[in-house]
């Protein structure tokens, strides 16, 4: 990732500063464990034994920033508050750029951090962030500020799961036990005729999961937790899945929890849900299967749920509980994330999640991936019955070749009850529909075992996992990037050819031609494997 | 227009061109020589041939997407019959093969989606025409004609399953002149141009669909090698 020279200069300001604030912070934390023996705040968690990962890093998610996230999800709101996003016109220097954040300094700006040509500004006191972006665009210097939105995963729960089962299943293709009894959603787009012309895709191409993180390495880390009545030292422990085998994971990252350096843990499920769509392993006698089973996975973390912030009110000493419907991805982080797959080889990007917000920094960053020949595949979003409002970024697919945006089917092939329309709908996967299938309508696949993360527990584990349903279109695009994989293996490098290759040989579905339901279509990954001939 | 096919229309003129100017008299009065040469082979005959075709087809962005090249060569083989006065009528075919890979047309690029295809063209022509000898040495013959095509057209590829190979056969038809000379006793050589043109064979759901092109026919310069009689 490059970044003006002025940035890196300003950069390095900021550096000094905050090497400042941190050796402040450190005598402070000295003091504080003087006076307690047990981890109480975030700076205490690195001295927090750790049976696996020692060399874990410190956390990314303050207590601060952690309360900024609970405000936004108990008022609704849609953005960070106090967070804004600000790029500055192409040739303000360094000095012109700290002019406008001190110009917002006099009104308590805090802090400011660099993603990509954009700064992340912080305000201790101005929490309604389109006020702040407001101020900041006043600047003449400034291109654009805009509230650092949320994305949210809007998961439309089932509660259905099962074992994963073992034992390969004879003269099958796939073997996978449990694949004839549940993914019917792969038989629906023909994909063992697909598999005929691509066996799972290449191990060249990488498929970023931006999600909630989808744990890649094994371990214990303890944790202050609040159980109720008082606060318990928690050994958490967490593992791979047992489907997807860790050595077909590469360059995970945090954005949002873990510092770099930490692990990436999946502390709810989603992202490993849709990963295993994306890859799960197959033809191995166990489980379930994945369209594109021999690319690897980049987990990108830009997602945090319920546990991540009990740990972190655990941490800072805070009692009760945490929303349990809590679920929060910073558009910052959507971004960093993005950048970062695509300057660490990711082919393909699956985004299973969606907010309200229109951001500058999010399209921007989407372009930036694009260009660097990265496709990207996101959710339209599950807001059909809750005022279909449009969603970012599943808008902007429309904008770019090699973008695009999935609603959702169910098992009858008819629009999910809860799958967002609109023009932005470029394509249809299978997603699942509950209310029309039941259990076997939803999506299977190997994830954190549910009932360990539920809310309700006082104490969680993520090494466990068992095959779980879900529907939303959360699931149908990670079928659309496991597609893409399918094709960028087979040799097809530009993101617009991949759309439009999908685009070319989906089955119309419902009003003739593009659809704001399905788009242009069901996606059929066979044909578009397969190609035209000359007739 | 390539240059295989202004080739091809020159030579098609000269074909017509050349029994014209033969009729043409001469400019200055020339003194009798002999007897004058007929202008129609006498009596009947026959000649079998084989020939080597270079075909630039019609569907020329269609073939260029899946094959990379817009011209094909053929062999193949006929036979004539002169059966009055210089008319004949004459049956032949030919097949040209090329492998290609399948692909998609995506804002006006080609894709190739890297499976490999064979396609396999093979034309029958039945046609009539009329043969006119030039000069008084008879060794050069101009001819011309017409007539229909029957063409069997085969695509195969990797992977492919029911319903997506093709073996079929279309109709059409053709036109042709030429010129040809006789080289040793009864062997003849001969250059020959057609014109073909096989209606709505192509464009059913292939690449060809995207290019809006149905034609399999095309222009072809025919090399033609045989003995007559």
């Amino acid at each position: 990732m490059t970044m003006p020279e002025h940035a890196r200069d300003f950069r390095s300001l900021r550096a000094l500063v905050t090497l400042t604030a941190a050796i402040l912070l450190l005598a402070a934390g000295t003091q504080e464990a003087e006076q307690s023996a047990g981890p109480q705040t975030r700076a205490d968690l690195g001295q927090v034994p750790r049976l696996q990962s020692a060399s874990a890093g410190q956390l990314r998610l303050t207590a601060d920033r952690a309360a900024r996230l609970a405000r936004a999800s108990a008022e609704g709101l849609d953005y960070v508050p106090g967070e804004a996003l600000v790029k500055f016109r192409a040739g303000a220097s360094v000095a012109v750029q700290a002019q406008a954040v001190d110009g917002l300094a006099r009104r308590d700006a805090t802090g400011m951090r660099w993603i990509g040509d954009v700064a992340l500004v912080t305000s201790d006191v101005e929490m309604d962030a389109r006020a702040l972006a407001a101020a900041l665009a006043a600047d003449p210097s400034v291109e654009y500020a805009e509230p650092n939105y949320l994305a949210r995963l809007d998961p439309v729960a089932t509660g259905y799961a099962a074992p994963l089962s073992g034992g390969a299943v004879p003269n099958l293709v796939p073997n996978d036990p449990d694949y004839a009894s549940r993914q019917w959603n792969f038989d629906a787009i023909g994909l063992p005729r697909a598999w005929d012309i691509s066996p799972g895709g290449d191990s060249s191409v990488i498929v970023a999961i931006v999600d909630t993180g989808v744990t890649a390495s094994a371990g214990t880390m303890t944790f202050r937790l609040w159980t109720g009545s008082s606060f318990v030292d928690a050994p958490i422990a967490y593992a791979t899945n047992t489907d997807l085998s860790a050595s077909r994971f590469v360059a995970p990252m945090d954005f949002v929890f873990f510092d770099a350096g930490g692990p990436v843990i999946d502390m709810d499920g989603h992202g490993s849900h849709v990963a295993a769509t994306v890859a799960e392993d197959t033809n191995n006698g166990f489980g379930l299967a994945g369209i594109a089973y021999n690319v690897r996975i980049m987990p990108v973390k830009v997602c945090l749920g319920y546990w991540e912030f009990m740990f972190i009110r655990g941490e800072d000493g805070v009692t009760g509980f945490a929303n349990p419907d809590t679920s929060s991805c910073p558009f910052s982080a959507l971004a960093e994330g993005i950048r970062y797959a695509a300057d660490n080889g990711a082919r393909i990007i699956n985004m299973s999640l969606g907010g309200t917000g229109q951001s500058n920094t999010l399209r921007d960053a989407m372009r930036y991936a694009i260009d660097k020949g990265v496709f990207i595949s996101m959710s339209g979003g599950n807001r059909a019955e809750t005022g279909n409002q449009v969603g970012y970024p599943a808008f902007y697919g429309q904008q770019f070749g090699g973008a695009m945006a999935a609603s959702s089917v169910g098992r009858n092939l008819a629009k999910a009850y809860y799958s967002s329309t609109g023009s932005y709908i470029e394509i249809a996967a299978p997603g699942g529909d509950a209310r029309s299938g039941g259990s076997g309508g939803v999506i299977w696949q190997s994830t954190v075992r549910q009932p360990d993360v539920n809310p309700f527990l006082t104490m969680p584990r993520f090494d466990r996992y068992e095959g779980s349903g879900f529907q939303g279109t959360s699931m149908a695009a990670p079928h659309v990037a496991g597609l893409a994989a399918l094709l960028m293996s087979r040799g097809i490098t530009s993101p617009a050819h991949v759309e439009g290759i999908i685009t070319q040989t989906a089955r119309d579905l419902g009003a003739s031609g593009k659809d704001d339901e399905f788009g242009h279509g069901l996606i059929q990954p066979r044909a578009a494997l397969f190609g035209l001939g000359i007739r | 227009m390539p240059a295989t096919r202004v080739l091809a229309l020159l030579v098609v003129c000269a074909g017509f061109a050349v029994p014209s100017l033969a009729q043409t008299p001469p400019a200055a009065p020339r003194a009798p020589s002999g007897p004058r040469a007929p202008r129609v082979e006498p009596g009947t005959g026959y000649r079998a041939f084989v020939v080597f075709d270079h075909v630039s087809l019609a569907a020329s962005e269609t073939f260029d997407a899946i094959l990379g090249k817009t011209s094909l060569t053929a062999m193949g083989a006929g036979g004539e019959y002169r059966f009055w006065k210089g008319l004949f009528v004459r049956g032949a075919f030919s097949t040209m093969k090329a492998t290609g890979t399948r692909a998609f047309v995506v804002q006006g690029q080609v894709v190739s989606v890297g499976i490999p295809l064979e396609v396999e063209i093979a034309p029958v022509e039945l046609a009539a025409g009329w043969r006119m000898p030039l000069g008084r040495s008879q060794r050069l013959v101009v001819y011309g004609g017409g007539g229909l095509l029957s063409v069997k057209y085969r695509e195969a590829s990797d992977f492919a399953g029911s319903g997506d190979d093709t073996d079929s056969r279309f109709s059409g038809r053709h036109a042709f002149a030429g010129v040809d000379v006789r080289v040793w006793q009864r062997v003849f050589a001969g250059v020959e141009a057609q014109y073909r043109t096989v209606p709505d064979a192509l464009g059913e759901r292939g690449i060809a669909k995207e290019f809006s092109e149905d034609d399999l026919g095309g222009t072809a310069i025919r090399i033609l090698v045989g003995v007559r009689r």
